[in-house]
């Protein structure tokens, strides 16, 4: 009985209409995701010297786990990696038209993994969705239909009925997700009190087109939240009950296209809605592109109701049943069963595996050769080793006098270790008492004494503590006029540091008015700093030198400016600093 | 021959159910141990059932979680600040994509950069890539007479306005800005050999 009915669901034949349809939309889509968000990202992400570097991947996100991944293989240069990624735009082509549709499929996959190892920080759920269906595509018949090897077989040849076991593995995976993300969220409580769609329609990241009228409406908000939850417990269960299933894909649809209004997540509502394909019944499919047609033709033909009239009656196709020569030899009998296309699933499923195990097995040594620097690249245990080599340092020269320079330059090599060590209370008591000791030296013009000021400045910033902060830049900017007039950079250095300490007091202030008041303190700061520049550049205009250190510190503090401009809602002003910047 | 294609249709069909089979049965086992909270399977009996897959799911891609926005929706918006020390002391901010900043076409290209500097960097599980994104930075603005010696990553934050029928009164999300700072996160030295 159970046999029967797992016989009935997995293998009784129907039409591989689904998923040649859903090959197309897959294709196309992975199309669009690789050339609008990886193609403009490409060398930051997989080049070979990307944001994560390939070693980091190795010691902490893979590990000892085995790893397919064709950059191992490639030669480390940006040519190659450019070249791979224009063959897999190619055989996205070749999958999303259907030529040598297996194989192109096997080659999408494998790339997609690649892609995915390379860079996992990067990955979403839609990434995951690709990934999942391209490698569930690759055994069906997905190019069975509308496509190049369908259009090059004869009419006798083409397959119009096979086992449909990987389109109900895509329907089982699809149900799987909706069960999962409904899960997930039923045990959150925004979910259960109906104000997860309030805040996820107000997160300013996500927003696309935002609704205010319906997303600031509370009970509109609960309702679409329970809507969510029941929309997606449907898709997952009452989807396989066929009275009430394309009602239900519709519901989906809504779902997915309301969410896609309002929030920017590309390609993800698109990608779980054209796998609603596969739930399609292969002659409704039938039915809808004929009426596709019938609309194109009644449209160049202008509008002839009588071809309205037969867009709804089409006659149904005779079914093909599969040729079945009956006095064929043994030999060419046995051929023919191995030939068959019900029966390629253990040669692919070999073929694949073989490649995926040489593929990991190639990779092997340059990944030990990773492992075997992790603690080279163990930043922790780096900064660490550091504080230790200062400390020892420190108490090399513990017996010195307290005011003797070297002391002092390996009390503050230990202060700056303790910092990055997360140690601020110490750092910071270390650099008061070294900014003690040279002030009582009463220098000048001391150098070191400014050099420390301002990393105690910038250990206050990282601790939070803005005021103590202010108090040190505006000492060096002081001290700086005072002792150095015409050293207008450091002048502009610390006019520039005071207006970060505004911006950051911005981000943290209590109400809006505070809010736009630092803003505008932040923009006089660095619009002083500035000045003082553009001074310094008139009266030494001479020295190409001063005028390129000028030039690079202009841009720095113009960037932060343009920052404080446009959080100051000042657009016509900011886009005035953004067009000075390079 | 007909029962000899019997068999081996037979046999097939054997060797695809057992396929699918597995499959399942490492994708739901994957998505029980990534499930969050108290339904998520745990135990020593979970690390061994993780020990195992990792390996599978690494290896094939199989690996998923469809735990978006769950079990529950950030309150606030974040975005990631960094402050870049040069040499010669002067800090430089750098606003890593502000998406309500960006205009829509933009915000295709910009989405990738979001999931990492926005959703990645600040969890705990993805710390060990931060001095990668640090250097990155660190070369990004680099100057060849004054390298940056320091980058440090801060979250802002900035609450949402909630109706009085979703606030929680015991929640902390209610206390006022000025007693919640930016939140430094990460601390990177600059060495001269990142640049």
């Amino acid at each position: 009985m159970i046999y029967k009915y797992w016989y009935k669901f997995w293998f009784k034949e129907c039409s591989p209409l689904p998923v040649a349809l859903f090959r197309i939309c897959l294709g196309y889509f992975i199309l669009q995701k690789s050339l609008l968000s990886f193609a403009p990202n490409f060398f930051a992400f997989f080049g070979i010297k990307p944001i994560v570097d390939t070693i980091t991947l190795c010691t902490h996100w893979w590990r000892y786990n085995p790893v397919f991944d064709i950059f191992l293989l490639l030669p480390s240069d940006n040519l190659c990696r450019l070249v791979f990624f224009s063959l897999f735009l190619l055989f996205v082509i070749f999958m999303m038209i259907g030529f040598c549709t297996r194989s192109s499929t096997i080659a999408v996959y494998l790339a997609l993994l690649s892609l995915d190892k390379q860079a996992p920080f990067i990955l979403d759920g839609s990434d995951d969705f690709t990934r999942i269906m391209t490698f569930l595509l690759i055994f069906a018949p997905a190019g069975a239909m509308y496509s190049v090897d369908a259009w090059l077989k004869r009419p006798e040849e083409r397959v119009r009925f096979a086992w449909p076991w990987a389109q109900r593995m895509m329907q089982v995976q699809l149900s799987l997700a909706y069960f999962h993300s409904f899960i997930c969220k039923a045990i959150g409580e925004q979910w259960q009190n109906g104000s997860a769609v309030y805040y996820a329609a107000h997160l300013l990241e996500f927003q696309k087109f935002p609704i205010p009228w319906l997303t600031n409406n509370v009970l509109c908000c609960r309702a679409l939240t329970y809507f969510t939850l029941s929309t997606e417990l449907s898709l997952a269960i009452l989807i396989w009950f066929k009275p009430i299933r394309y009602w239900i894909l519709l519901v989906g649809v809504m779902m997915h296209i309301g969410i896609d209004w309002t929030m920017n997540l590309p390609y993800f509502e698109f990608a779980f809605v054209s796998c609603y394909l596969t739930f399609i019944e292969p002659p409704d499919l039938e039915k809808l592109i004929n009426f596709g047609k019938n609309f194109l033709r009644c449209f160049c033909k202008g509008f002839d109701t009588s071809l309205f009239r037969k867009l709804l009656v089409y006659p149904p196709k005779k079914v093909a049943t599969e040729n079945s020569p009956a006095n064929a030899s043994a030999r060419k009998q046995i051929l023919q069963i191995i030939r068959s296309p019900y029966l390629e699933f253990p040669l692919i499923f070999i073929a694949l595996a073989a490649i995926m195990i040489l593929g990991a097995i190639g990779s092997n040594q340059l990944r030990y050769e990773y492992l075997s620097q992790q603690n080279k690249y163990n930043y922790p245990l780096q900064i660490f080793k550091e504080q230790v080599i200062a400390e020892n340092n420190y108490k090399l020269n513990e017996h010195l006098p307290d005011d003797d320079d070297k002391k002092l330059a390996t009390e503050e090599t230990l202060a700056y270790a303790l910092s990055t060590n997360d140690a601020y209370d110490q750092a910071d008591q270390i650099f008061r008492h070294i900014c003690k000791l040279r002030i009582a030296k009463k220098l000048p013009y001391d150098e070191v004494l400014v050099k420390t000021m301002s990393s105690l400045g910038d250990i206050y910033l990282e601790m939070g503590r803005l005021e103590a902060a202010e108090l040190c830049y505006q000492t060096l900017l002081d001290y700086n006029l005072a002792h150095a007039p015409k050293s207008s950079y450091s002048a502009a250095i610390d006019l520039n540091n005071l207006g970060v300490i505004s911006y950051f007091r911005s981000l943290v202030s209590p109400d809006k008015n505070a809010h736009y008041l630092e803003l505008e303190k932040a923009n006089n700061l660095f619009q002083q700093g500035l000045d003082k520049l553009h001074l310094r550049r008139s009266a030494e205009r001479r020295f190409s030198e001063t005028e390129e250190q000028s030039g690079k510190l202009t841009t720095d503090i113009l960037s932060n400016q343009y920052l404080a401009l446009r959080d100051a809602c000042k657009l016509q002003e900011a886009e005035l600093v953004r067009a000075k910047l390079p | 021959m007909k029962s000899v294609r019997q068999w081996v249709m037979c046999f097939h069909h054997c060797l695809i159910s057992l396929f699918i089979v597995a499959y399942f049965s490492v994708v739901g086992l994957w998505l029980w141990l990534s499930a969050p909270g108290q339904l998520k399977l745990s135990g020593p009996l979970a690390a061994e059932i993780q020990s195992k897959l990792s390996p599978l799911t690494c290896w094939t891609g199989w690996e998923q979680s469809w735990s978006f926005f769950s079990p529950g929706v950030n309150t606030e918006n974040i975005y990631t600040l960094l402050t870049i020390t040069m040499q010669n002391g002067l800090i430089k901010l750098v606003e890593l994509p502000r998406m309500d900043k960006i205009k829509f076409p933009e915000k295709v290209k910009w989405e990738k950069y979001r999931k990492l500097y926005n959703d990645n960097m600040s969890m705990s599980s993805f710390a060990f890539f931060r001095p990668d994104v640090a250097r990155f930075m660190s070369r990004a603005n680099n100057e060849p007479n004054n390298p940056p010696v320091r980058t440090t990553f801060y979250l802002a934050t900035s609450p949402m306005s909630q109706p009085p029928e979703f606030q929680d009164p015991i929640n902390s999300q209610n206390v006022p800005l000025k007693h919640r700072p930016l939140q430094r996160y990460f601390v990177y030295r600059v060495h001269p050999d990142d640049l």
